[in-house]
């Protein structure tokens, strides 16, 4: 029996030696994923912490948009309700320096025994959570209470500048403007905090800290965007439109100071129609009605609609064909009212004919049969080409989100005909940010910048993530023909059709326009106007356009545009720096007609005033 | 003593009229190793659910205070008293008396018996509630030690083992239909040491293939024994509650020195039965390889000790004795920690003197305690043969 007691044993340490092994193999194999396994079921009770979204700030840093930390008080009765001795000091606690009621706060414990999550009170003030935390601190049987920071986004201006910074759902994302395009940057991280019990039964807590948002800084000016903002609010109170949007740009490197149109929404109360919609109208809306009302309030109308630029697009067509040198600035152009092109009449806005013109003429009066002939001379290949330079027919990649990019006439269906309608900005579509854009490009020179709206990115310690300040693409045109076109453009302002843009004491320049809508028998018409000053070192570039002018008298001029951009141009030129100066005028005035023809002539050049040109000697170098 | 069936026995570690007291100090260390990982395993669940951390670790020391008493008690006891009659007018042997006590007890417990964990196996008798299952496998190594000296002359035919059969049957069967694992554990006590005794004879293997063909039909017939079948061969695929993957998990996550007595997570309310069969798993996250090695150690050196008495004792009766405790002891063992590896399907075992259980352990002292009386009789070297 020894023998088979023995070869027992043997038996027992040969298995003794595979649990080892087994022992060993299951550490090699599963070691690490099994170690995380463990702990990962000990975060069971893990919460994330929000993190704090980033603050969106004007170009001077004041703050449009902010978060508030705000508390959450959370019950957790399975806590309390784990000791019968902490039940009785934990309800107490809470009536008396939360200010609860007793019988409330027992039914909801003893209701939920198994719950450890009741949101109880959400924005709670801080004064009742931190007398509580400080007598929760001191008694050890006082428990089952936690608060959760969440953040409130705020807006100070409510409904300043709504399509451009958008707004933040319920679940902490931006919908729509900056909000959404910057969301990732603005999130930050959230951060988590475990709980755990320890060897000694004692809960302990890990945090991870969530990591802040970065905060934008925009372009925007607030001061800018409340006074055009208000001058829209007036022509509405006035006149009254369809649509109005307008943009203020910084034609020096195409970042927009204020962005705004007829819809601007309460970002505090998003969802509510009242902010653009007598509330006697939305009482009566279905639920589709409004939520596509709401679709519609949201929408930014100077980046997502697009329309028939007419006339304002001619600078366009005159810069691109100079530039090509098609035609030269001695140039003249006879209208005899309308023109045969293509076996089509093509009438003029003036149907008498505009006689013999000179180049600058043709776009003061905003003749179509000049520009159809400049367009014919240009050909269609060139005109194509510009238009893409100056990028229509193509999203300009401002930072916001739901841009279009326009309609443009394919190369291959541009015709004679087409070629001519195209010339005065007709038969094809646009953006209100792909003009302002081509326009700042005109304007400053011929270096086109991709339009943006913020120019900075930073952490909440203020160090820069990234900056926007260069965004310069390409060269539009050369600096001499931007030179003629201002020159042109301040002609058009000081006698031609956009005499109602003149602000007394400055050099304002710019370009009308009127198209009318399809169908063309409804006479609907959208008319618009790009004006700029001073036109000596253009600082501010605004656009505007109407859609539908409510005053029938009105509604096929494009005087209400520039009156409009006047009115807001008296108010901002100050505010940014640049002062009247009466004596302007006469001085420009006397150059400009008689010197057209030498493309290199600065009717500037001669000015002596330091006081009113500063920087004014330095156009040819801009 | 060459009736023994011990030919020349070699005179190793003999220990003449005293206990065998390395065997003592072996089951102590154990012991008390055993209580300390109770208290490790059970103070959360124990404040968890009773409020009182230390329940279980008194408790133990409570079933190790009754187990000493038992063990001290056994090994007074000259182990030949079991098989005497106990004189002319009672002409009965305790064993028989026993063995009709356990049967009776198995009886009501199948039949009244309190379930615990989906089986019945606890007879409540007041304060105490002990499992007749563990009594049953004393009894078992007595009887067929007692019935491998009565029939020591016809063992090596098949006819020598139909007497272990019928002995062995009512009392397996009875266990085997609530808890297999224990049938399989006092199948063994029964039936290997007439085997051991013999030798391995052609028969020996037949019966042992109709047990494991047996083994096997109940296993995969069985509802939820089919279900840790399918934890067994998957285990990560299955209910990351299941107490396998759980126990694993705190293997794994011990490495070689284990993160430190004390320090484990996986007995925080991760594994159940941690402070009872599975509570290998946490000497393993908490110590490590290296110490679950030092246990695996220490039981080896306990079987070896016993198996040194076992091949030194006076006599068949006590060499078969101890045969029947060694067979137990590593059984059990073995199939504790095959499970906690995962190596064969989840079925509830405990650890010998680890794991919390009172029955077991006052059950398991008492054997120590045969094992101990049997020591105490190892005749003195030069008169061990004749």
């Amino acid at each position: 029996m020894r023998k088979g007691l023995k070869i027992a044993f043997l038996v027992v340490l040969a298995l003794c030696g595979f649990i080892v092994g087994r022992l060993i193999y299951i550490n090699v194999e599963n070691g690490e994923t099994y170690s995380k396994a463990v702990l990962s079921q000990r975060a069971y009770q893990s919460r994330s912490l929000a993190s704090k979204r980033g603050a969106i700030l004007d170009r001077n840093g004041i703050i449009l948009a902010r978060s508030e930390k705000r508390y959450n008080v959370i019950i957790d009765p399975r806590q309390i309700l784990d000791k019968d001795y902490y039940i009785e000091p934990s309800i107490e606690a809470m009536v008396t320096y939360l200010g609860y009621d007793e019988n409330e706060i027992r039914t909801l414990i003893y209701d939920n025994p198994d719950s450890s999550y009741i949101v109880y009170e959400k924005d709670a003030d801080y004064s009742r959570i931190s007398e509580y935390k400080r007598y929760q601190s001191s008694k050890s049987k006082v428990t089952g209470v936690w608060f959760e920071e969440e953040y409130a986004r705020i807006y100070p201006y409510s409904t300043l500048a709504s399509h451009v910074l958008g707004f933040v759902n319920a679940d902490g994302s931006g919908s729509y403007g900056l909000e959404q395009y910057y969301n990732d940057e603005l999130s930050g991280i959230p951060g988590l905090s475990y709980t755990y019990f320890d060897n000694d039964l004692k809960q302990q807590k890990t945090v991870e800290d969530a990591v802040d948002g970065y905060e934008l800084v925009t372009t925007i000016d607030y001061n800018v965007e409340r006074i055009v903002e208000e001058k829209v609010k007036d022509f509405l109170d006035t006149t009254g439109a369809k649509n109005i949007g307008v943009i203020v740009m910084d034609p020096n490197d195409a970042s927009v100071l204020a962005m705004a149109s007829n819809r601007e929404y309460d970002l505090n109360n998003p969802r509510d129609l009242e902010a653009c919609y007598p509330s006697s109208e939305v009482m009566f809306m279905t639920e589709d009605e409004k939520l596509e009302k709401r679709y519609r309030m949201w929408k930014n109308y100077c980046i997502s609609d697009t329309y028939e630029p007419g006339s304002t697009f001619k600078t366009i067509t005159v810069a691109s064909a100079l530039d090509e040198s098609a035609i030269s600035t001695e140039d003249t152009f006879y209208c005899a009212g309308y023109s045969e092109v293509g076996g089509w009449r093509i009438g003029c806005n003036n149907k008498y004919g505009h006689g013999k013109l000179s180049l600058t003429q043709s776009l003061m009066k905003s003749c179509n049969c000049a520009l159809m002939e400049i367009a014919a001379k240009l050909g269609k290949d060139s005109f194509y080409k510009y238009q893409t330079k100056f990028g229509f027919g193509a999203k300009t990649g401002i930072d916001l989100p739901g841009e279009s990019s326009g309609i443009l006439i394919p190369l291959r269906n541009l015709n004679e005909t087409e070629l001519a309608t195209s010339s005065f900005g007709t038969t094809f579509n646009v953006t209100m940010i792909q003009i302002a854009a081509a326009y700042a490009s005109i304007i400053n020179g011929g270096t086109y910048y991709q339009p943006h709206v913020v120019r900075e990115i930073r952490r909440s310690d203020k160090t820069v993530v990234s900056n926007y300040n260069d965004m310069g693409v390409r060269q539009s045109i050369s600096e001499g023909t931007a030179s003629f076109i201002r020159n042109s453009l301040y002609m058009t302002v000081e006698s031609g059709t956009a005499t109602p843009a003149k602000v007394e004491g400055y050099l304002i320049g710019g370009k009308t326009g009127t198209a009318q809508k399809r169908p063309r028998e409804e006479k609907r018409f959208v008319v618009s106007f790009a004006g700029f000053a001073p036109v000596t070192d253009p600082q501010v570039l605004i656009y505007i356009v109407i859609d539908e002018v409510a005053d029938p008298e009105l509604s096929s001029s494009s005087s209400p545009a520039t009156k409009l951009c006047a009115s807001i141009m008296k108010e901002i030129l100050p505010y940014l720096g640049i002062y009247p100066d009466g004596e302007i005028d006469y001085h420009v005035d006397l150059n400009m007609i008689a010197d057209i023809e030498n493309e290199n002539y600065d009717p500037f050049e001669d000015e002596k005033n330091p006081f009113v040109l500063p920087e004014g000697l330095d156009v040819e170098n801009e | 003593m060459s009736k023994t069936g011990v030919k020349q026995p070699r005179k190793v570690n003999r220990v003449v009229g005293s206990y065998d007291i390395s065997l003592l100090l072996l089951v102590v260390l154990l012991c008390a190793f055993g209580v300390v990982m109770i208290y490790s395993t059970s103070y959360y669940n124990a404040d968890r659910y009773y409020s009182e951390s230390a329940l279980y670790y008194s408790m133990q020391i409570r079933n190790l205070i009754l187990g000493a008493g038992a063990m001290i008690l056994v090994s007074f006891v000259d182990y030949h008293f079991y098989v005497r009659v106990f004189g002319r007018s009672l002409k009965i042997k305790p064993i028989h008396m026993f063995y009709f006590l356990c049967l009776i007890l198995q009886i009501v417990v199948a039949v009244a018996g309190y379930s615990a964990n989906g089986s019945s196996r606890w007879l409540n008798l007041g304060p105490l509630s002990f499992q007749p299952s563990e009594l049953t496998k004393i009894c078992l190594i007595i009887m067929s030690a007692y019935l491998a000296t009565k029939y020591k002359g016809i063992l090596d035919k098949f006819k020598g083992f139909i007497p272990f059969f019928v002995a062995g049957l009512p009392l397996i069967g009875l266990v085997g239909v609530h808890d297999l694992s224990t049938a399989v554990v006092l199948a063994a006590v029964a039936f290997i040491p007439p085997i051991i005794v013999s030798g391995l004879k052609r028969y020996h293997f037949i019966i042992g293939g109709a047990g494991l063909v047996g083994l096997i039909i109940m296993i995969t017939t069985i509802g939820y024994r089919q279900e840790r079948l399918d934890v067994w061969l998957n285990p990560e695929l299955q209910d990351p509650g299941s107490q396998t993957i759980q126990g694993l998990y705190a293997i794994a996550s011990g490495g070689y020195l284990g993160k430190g007595l004390g320090e484990g997570l996986q007995k925080l309310g991760k594994i159940q039965e941690v402070h009872t069969d599975m509570i290998f798993t946490v000497v393993c996250e908490e110590l490590g390889i290296a110490g679950a090695v030092i246990v695996i150690l220490t039981f080896i050196l306990l079987l070896w000790r016993i198996y040194v008495v076992a091949v030194n004792a006076r006599d068949l009766f006590g060499a078969v004795i101890c045969t029947g405790v060694f067979i137990h002891i590593a059984m059990q063992v073995v199939m504790n920690l095959l499970v906690v590896t995962n190596s064969i399907p989840a079925t509830g075992i405990p650890l010998p003197f680890i794991s919390y259980g009172g029955t077991s352990l006052v059950v398991l002292l008492a054997e120590m305690g045969l094992v101990l009386n049997v020591s105490k009789q190892i005749p003195e070297e030069g008169a061990a043969d004749e």
